[in-house]
């Protein structure tokens, strides 16, 4: 596959004991946006978490190459030098992002400037004005705690996209946000992805926001890769019977009780 | 019967306003509310957040204190701000199904201690009670014995509608009940409530910014913004005829996150 960025081959990860993912395989290419969706306790989180390199899990076979290279194993200073720079994190928990009682200001600039990246008030008001976060010198004057959750969110990952990553890994990023702003953040998230380049690797159990964002979609059951496709392919033309049976079950506008 | 109410209305509100004083500035959280509940109904209540939906469910039963306005239920007027008078006839159920329950106690020891005294006989009465709405609610008995932490989302969700019934209250006020949840458990909570208001005459305010979820179940809709009733009617004329640009906006955004159909 060309210019192929992450590539997650034949991935078997557990807890202790219990195998939380089975052979996953799973390649994303420069720019692309790949959706993974699945019910919680499915594996989709457990998935970036192997990405990422979280201690916690156990790689128990199978490799993760980004960039051409084996980051399975990497450790210290190789993984400091990709997490943020090359591959951008945004958790689902937003308060786990931040600490609650210092400017959002102080926070960032240090995050970008452990990334050897300088402040520039512009481009940073700018990323938060195109997160439908306005008045942003205001904002990044405030603390996490004086903020909403959604807020805090966005935040979360504007400050992850300041540091401009290849990859941007995102844990259910609007489980906290209501449907229209849900909808703004997705598509602003979506349009800065495209604008950058930067390819998307998003858990989630919204298909919705799959089906806005994601070129291609992998839906996540039981910690297996039930079903990989293009968006297109997988919302209209499912193959596997939990597919079919995940569309059903969104409720849709106007279709009658 | 209260003057003017309608022989099945099981709830009904009348000019409700309720003001926050939060360091020395006012937030006017509803504006002159007023909205009506019939027996076997699902009465959806949209909008973002903020927009007053949530404080709404708070007041009608009795979490908060008007400020003035008056609510009715079975034919009498309700004290403010008394959520254990109100509690005879509507139970809340909550988003964060886990915070509802304590969690060091298992299911059935918060269960029984939410039994309406006059409804738990002494025996196997209680129990028996406790048995048949686990069964309406699609629960199994041995969940009984678990604390909450070992439930799965949509099992606690529930326990606290089936806790709410065992009280002996018919109307349910549901705030987001289904937003923690998973697309598949989402739907089978849905279809819970439209059973139980099929089967059981159970009538239920729904609060939800979802308006999929709230064309799917409510038969009447009212849409919310900044603390003001926006509009209000059958859902599909609302939906399918906004009267207010604001209606139409959240529906925009809806069908933004619109999944095209299965061919």
């Amino acid at each position: 596959m060309k210019g192929e960025l992450l590539k997650i081959e034949h991935l078997t990860a557990s807890y202790g004991e219990e195998p939380v993912l089975k052979d996953i395989l799973l390649g994303i290419g420069e720019g692309e946006s790949v959706f993974l969706v699945g019910e919680s306790g499915s594996g989709k989180s457990s998935l970036l978490r192997a990405v990422l390199g979280m201690e916690n899990l156990t790689v128990v076979s199978g490799r993760v190459l980004y960039d051409g290279k084996d980051i399975t194993a990497a450790g210290g200073k190789q993984r400091r030098e990709l997490l943020g720079r090359e591959i951008g994190f945004v958790p689902q928990n937003p308060a786990g992002s931040f600490n609650p009682l210092r400017r959002y200001e102080a926070q960032i600039r240090d995050i970008m400037g452990s990334h050897g990246l300088t402040w520039d008030p512009e481009e940073v008001t700018e990323i938060l004005e195109k997160l439908d976060l306005k008045e942003g010198k205001k904002l990044l004057r405030m603390r996490p705690y004086e903020m909403s959750g959604g807020m805090n969110q966005r935040m979360a990952i504007a400050s992850a996209m300041l540091l401009k990553p290849r990859i941007l890994l995102c844990d259910e990023v609007t489980s906290a946000l209501d449907t229209t702003t849900a909808a703004r953040v997705v598509k602003e998230l979506g349009m800065l992805c495209t604008q950058r380049k930067t390819a998307l690797l998003m858990a989630t159990h919204h298909l919705g926001i799959a089906a806005r964002l994601a070129d291609r979609i992998g839906i996540i059951k039981d910690g297996r890769m039930t079903e990989l496709g293009d968006t297109d392919r997988i919302l209209t033309a499912p193959r596997e019977v939990y597919t079919k049976q995940l569309l059903m079950d969104v409720p849709r506008l106007g279709r009658g009780r | 019967m209260q003057e003017g109410m309608q022989e099945n209305c099981v709830l009904r509100g009348e000019n409700i306003y309720k003001t926050y004083d939060r360091d020395s500035s006012i937030t006017e959280a509803l504006k002159n509310v007023s909205f009506y509940l019939q027996k076997g109904e699902i009465l959806g209540i949209a909008g973002e957040s903020g927009s007053g939906k949530s404080t709404l469910l708070r007041t009608v039963c009795g979490l908060e204190k008007a400020d003035t306005g008056k609510i009715f239920a079975g034919g009498e007027e309700l004290p403010a701000g008394d959520a254990r008078y109100a509690g005879r006839y509507m139970q809340m159920i909550f988003q964060d199904a886990y915070a509802s329950f304590d969690p060091g106690r298992t299911m059935r020891k918060s269960l029984t201690e939410f039994m309406a005294p006059e409804k738990s006989s002494p025996g196997g009465g209680s129990n028996e009670r406790i048995l048949s709405l686990l069964y309406e609610t699609g629960l199994t008995a041995d969940l009984l014995d678990r604390h909450p932490a070992a439930l799965s989302g949509g099992q606690c969700q529930r326990m606290s509608i089936a806790r709410a019934l065992l009280t002996g209250a018919d109307i349910l006020l549901c705030d987001e009940i289904t937003s923690a949840l998973d697309v598949s458990t989402q739907a089978r909570v849905a279809e819970l409530l439209l059973r139980l208001k099929r089967q059981k005459g159970i009538s239920i305010l729904l609060v939800s910014h979802d308006l999929a979820l709230i064309s799917q179940l409510c038969d009447r809709v009212m849409i919310m913004k900044d603390g003001a009733v926006l509009e209000e009617g059958n859902t599909r004329e609302v939906l399918e005829r906004p009267r207010s640009q604001y209606t139409n906006e959240l529906l925009a955004a809806a069908r933004e996150l619109e999944l095209p159909e299965v061919k």
